[in-house]
């Protein structure tokens, strides 16, 4: 599991600290939130305390309904089970009691600029992204037209040198060599550099380049949803390979599905073109356009036809 | 399979002149070679892999090596390793 600091968290959603600042090093564990909304009501059996607690709109305004006496309780009952933090929403005032605690258990209470429902899913992303299991697969990550593309092979396969055609096309590198990848929900992958590797790609017989140096910052994106993985390999006259694409292969990372695409290369076959075809076909299909299917559909209609005339 | 734990004491650790030798040395065989520094692991062939870790002077990281020449491999790392440390 990975660490985070409460630090972290304010620095990531510049988040403002009221009140609690000796707690600002404590460490944040769950990626999930609270809304302690039944606490605040009086009922502390499912208080998750080992979460970061958000004080919506809702919660601030039924704070005000309880008298002082136990607003003062449950107030306190909140602070003393020790959660990471409390933040509060954009439009909530922040109750003297919440800052009068955040000082004596030294829990820090922050005030975020975001309203309520944009700063639970803002945080929630954000803790996602810090807390995931990550992992690193061995390939180029590229954004072709806007589809996350793993290239992977054996070493010396010419991933990268595929990858800087792609980028002399237009499209954007995002990881060279080690991509670190984490899911981000169930069904989203996202993948990076590792902060060393940032916007650099290693050629054969030239070096490490500076993408965004040689080919300005549109060659270069941060981070990049992946869509599918192309594995690229030496033409193997004993192997099938898929000669119509109405079946895919699936690879599970994590436990998403991500389509898995091997391309035989050989000298005659422009490898950055292939690439570049396969992104473009996944995206027909997922705008709603199959070609393989159509010209399967198309076919059996003929078949039908020729069996009517006999 | 074989696994071996290893210290560069080179000055600065795995940095571009060390870590290019190594992968040039594993990338002549045939075997698998994987690198592994603080639970990262990467494909030891791979120049940007190696450098993505980072690994400073005098701290272990641990070798694994897998396929058919994998003794000779090893063996050359061994070798090649104490050779850049000695020059240090």
């Amino acid at each position: 599991m990975q660490k985070l600091t409460v630090q972290e968290v304010i620095q990531g959603l510049k988040l403002e600290v009221l009140a609690g600042q000796g707690g600002v090093n404590r460490e944040v564990t769950n990626p999930s939130l609270s809304k302690p909304g039944l606490e605040l009501a009086g009922l502390f059996d499912f208080y998750e305390h080992d979460r970061i607690q958000i004080i919506g709109s809702k919660e601030g305004a039924f704070f005000h309904w309880l008298d002082v006496q136990d607003q003062e309780i449950r107030v306190r009952m909140l602070f003393e089970k020790q959660p990471p933090a409390f933040v509060f929403s954009k439009n909530v005032v922040v109750p003297e009691v919440f800052i009068r605690f955040a000082n004596q258990f030294q829990i820090p209470v922050c005030k975020s600029t975001y309203k309520t429902s944009s700063l639970f899913s803002e945080l929630f992303a954000f803790l996602q992204a810090k807390l995931a299991e990550r992992t690193t697969l061995h390939g180029v990550l590229l954004d072709i037209n806007g589809v996350g593309v793993v290239i992977t092979g054996k070493s010396g396969v010419g991933k990268s040198e595929v990858a800087l055609e792609l980028v002399r096309r237009g499209y954007m590198l995002v990881a060279d060599d080690i991509v670190e990848i984490y899911q981000r929900e169930k069904g989203i992958i996202i993948g990076e550099a590792p902060d060393v590797l940032k916007k650099y790609l290693e050629i054969r017989g030239i070096g490490i380049v500076n993408v965004v140096y040689l080919y300005g910052v549109r060659a270069y994106r941060e981070n990049k949803r992946i869509s599918m993985i192309v594995n690229l390999e030496k033409w193997d006259d004993a192997k099938e390979y898929n000669r119509l694409g109405l079946e895919e292969d699936k690879r599970i990372i994590f436990d998403t599905e991500i389509v898995h695409l091997t391309i035989p290369i050989t000298e005659a076959r422009n490898t950055a073109t292939l690439v570049e075809a396969a992104a473009n076909d996944y995206k027909s299909k997922h705008l709603g356009y199959h070609s393989a299917n159509d010209f399967n559909d198309a076919l059996n209609n003929k078949i039908k036809q020729n069996a009517k005339k006999e | 399979m074989i696994e071996m734990s290893y210290k560069i004491s080179y000055p600065h650790g795995l940095h571009a002149r060390p870590a290019t030798l190594l992968v040039a040395k594993v990338s002549s065989f045939q075997s698998q070679v994987f690198l592994t520094y603080k639970g990262s692991s990467v494909n030891m062939k791979s120049i940007m892999g190696v450098l993505s870790l980072g690994v400073p002077e005098n701290q272990s990281f641990k070798i694994m090596v897998d396929g058919v020449d994998e003794q000779e491999c090893m063996l050359a790392i061994q070798r090649l390793i104490a050779d850049i440390n000695q020059s240090s």
